[in-house]
């Protein structure tokens, strides 16, 4: 989807040690978000319990078998943008995982919502339930609910062939950022195949081979990208079409309305012919 | 939106509550269902906290800086390179790759889409980096970043190479050995080596 979290090359964030919009004017004062710029290269992964907690919540829903790491991933793109860009980090991840604990009917909806009022209220309390041997299971379920290496597919690309990026726009979930479509980039290596999160973040599974495809700043940028830059980006086969030798992406367009390039004909720039 | 209905919008709900309430209710309804446990929770929160850091990143660094034999293998392999340091990595969950730093060529990590971060190595992210100002920026401007973000002005004529981690490959980076330091033990070099620089924030070949 064209989400907000796609934020690659956007303008107008501001500077990243400033805090600013990650940090919870709610709740904690200025022990938050905003104490590890740059500056120090001290280690805090959590600010607060809470942040943890979230964390073990992410290994439980996951390690549980309730949802795939695409899945997550897509349940936080599906938050609202404003509460996106301003909730805290770890608020994105509660929000996530909620919807996905509600999704899945592993928790109640009713039950939830009262829950969670009576801890605001400061009434809730936290039961507490040994058992020594969950966190090695939950270990091995998250394990299962990443995206992992499928059977070796033939590749359709090799090393040093150029490829134009699709001009996709489908609705789910997909790890192809706005900022390269349309773009051209050279293969500089087949990873291998492995689970492709299109598929996978709405419960088909699916494999593709993998490619790290390279891009020149001033293709992505045009006159405003440095010129001793280059992106990399890891993309599945699905995401890339052959281009056309000698032409470039702008005049490659133009010739694709009248002219059917190559054995690949039209299937090179709308595979699905769906769009 | 009352109490009592039988569907919840997760935003309505989110913009009720604290996200320190939301997850609170959370963890006692997973406990009660069998799916946490408190000692699992206690674990997970140490694992991050004590376990896996940077330190584990730095360790490696310095291997590669003093064994040029282990520095071949880590770029060649770096998962199982960094196995051999008995660092704990999961490959099932993930796959690393080292990017090696030179005079003239300058690698930085970022995910534009979430947050993804070679956690094996150096533990959970910095909340800089989880920021859209970071994510954004990152590949558009990174000479921009790095010189007004970070005090790192590159000269223009070092390539830079920005790493978007959108699979499940992740990214680190072996900066330089700083000169000068010739004559320091493995031990002593680990403290040299910062988070930043394994990021590409930093660099400390100069």
């Amino acid at each position: 989807m064209d989400g907000i979290h796609d934020v690659g090359g956007m303008d107008g964030f501001g500077s990243p040690n400033a805090g600013g919009h990650d940090a919870d004017s709610d709740t904690e004062t200025d022990d938050g978000e905003s104490e590890d710029p740059l500056a120090g290269d001290a280690y805090e992964p959590f600010h607060d319990r809470w942040e943890g907690v979230t964390y073990s919540l992410f290994v439980a829903t996951l390690g549980n078998g309730v949802a795939n790491i695409d899945e997550f991933r897509h349940s936080i793109e599906r938050m609202d943008p404003d509460r996106y860009l301003t909730a805290r980090y770890y608020d994105r991840w509660v929000t996530g995982l909620s919807r996905l604990l509600l999704e899945t009917d592993t928790i109640d909806a009713e039950e939830f919502w009262v829950r969670t009022a009576a801890f605001a209220a400061g009434e809730g309390t936290i039961p507490e339930r040994e058992e020594p041997g969950l966190v090695s299971d939950l270990a091995a379920g998250v394990a299962d609910a990443y995206g992992s290496e499928g059977e070796p597919q033939e590749p359709r690309f090799e090393a040093g062939e150029e490829v134009r990026v699709e001009n996709v726009h489908p609705d789910g979930h997909t790890r192809c950022p706005e900022y390269v479509r349309r773009a051209r980039g050279t293969i500089e290596a087949h990873r291998g195949t492995f689970t492709l999160p299109d598929a996978s973040a709405h419960g088909e599974p699916a494999a593709e081979p993998l490619y790290e495809v390279a891009f020149d700043a001033r293709e992505l940028w045009g006159e405003e990208g440095d010129p001793n830059t280059t992106v990399t980006l890891d993309l599945w086969e699905s995401y890339l079409a052959p281009a056309t030798v000698g032409t470039d992406a702008e005049s490659n367009r133009e010739s694709e309305a009248d002219t059917d390039d190559g054995e690949k004909g039209d299937d090179a720039d709308n595979p699905e012919g769906t769009e | 939106m009352s109490e009592g209905s039988a569907t919840i919008d997760v935003e309505d709900h989110a913009r009720e509550y604290d996200p320190e309430a939301r997850a609170r209710a959370l963890q006692s309804l997973l406990i009660e269902k069998g799916l946490l446990s408190s000692d699992a929770v206690d674990r997970i929160v140490s694992t991050y906290e004590e376990d896996v850091g940077p330190l584990n990143g730095a360790r490696v660094v310095a291997r590669a800086w003093s064994d040029p034999e282990y520095r071949e293998r880590l770029l060649d392999d770096a998962l199982g390179a960094i196995t051999e340091l008995d660092i704990d990595v999961d490959e099932d969950t993930m796959e690393i790759e080292v990017i090696e730093n030179t005079p003239t060529d300058h690698h930085l990590v970022v995910c534009t889409l979430c947050s993804c971060y070679p956690w094996a190595v150096l533990g959970l992210p910095p909340t800089w980096y989880k920021t859209p100002a970071y994510r954004s920026r990152a590949v558009k401007d990174p000479r921009g970043l790095l010189r007004e973000e970070f005090d790192l002005d590159l000269d223009d004529d070092i390539e830079i190479h920005v790493h978007d981690s959108t699979s499940e490959l992740r990214y680190m980076v072996l900066p330089q050995r700083p000169p000068g330091t010739e004559d320091l033990s493995e031990e002593e070099l680990v403290d040299l080596v910062t988070r930043n620089a394994m990021i590409g924030v930093d660099r400390l070949g100069e």
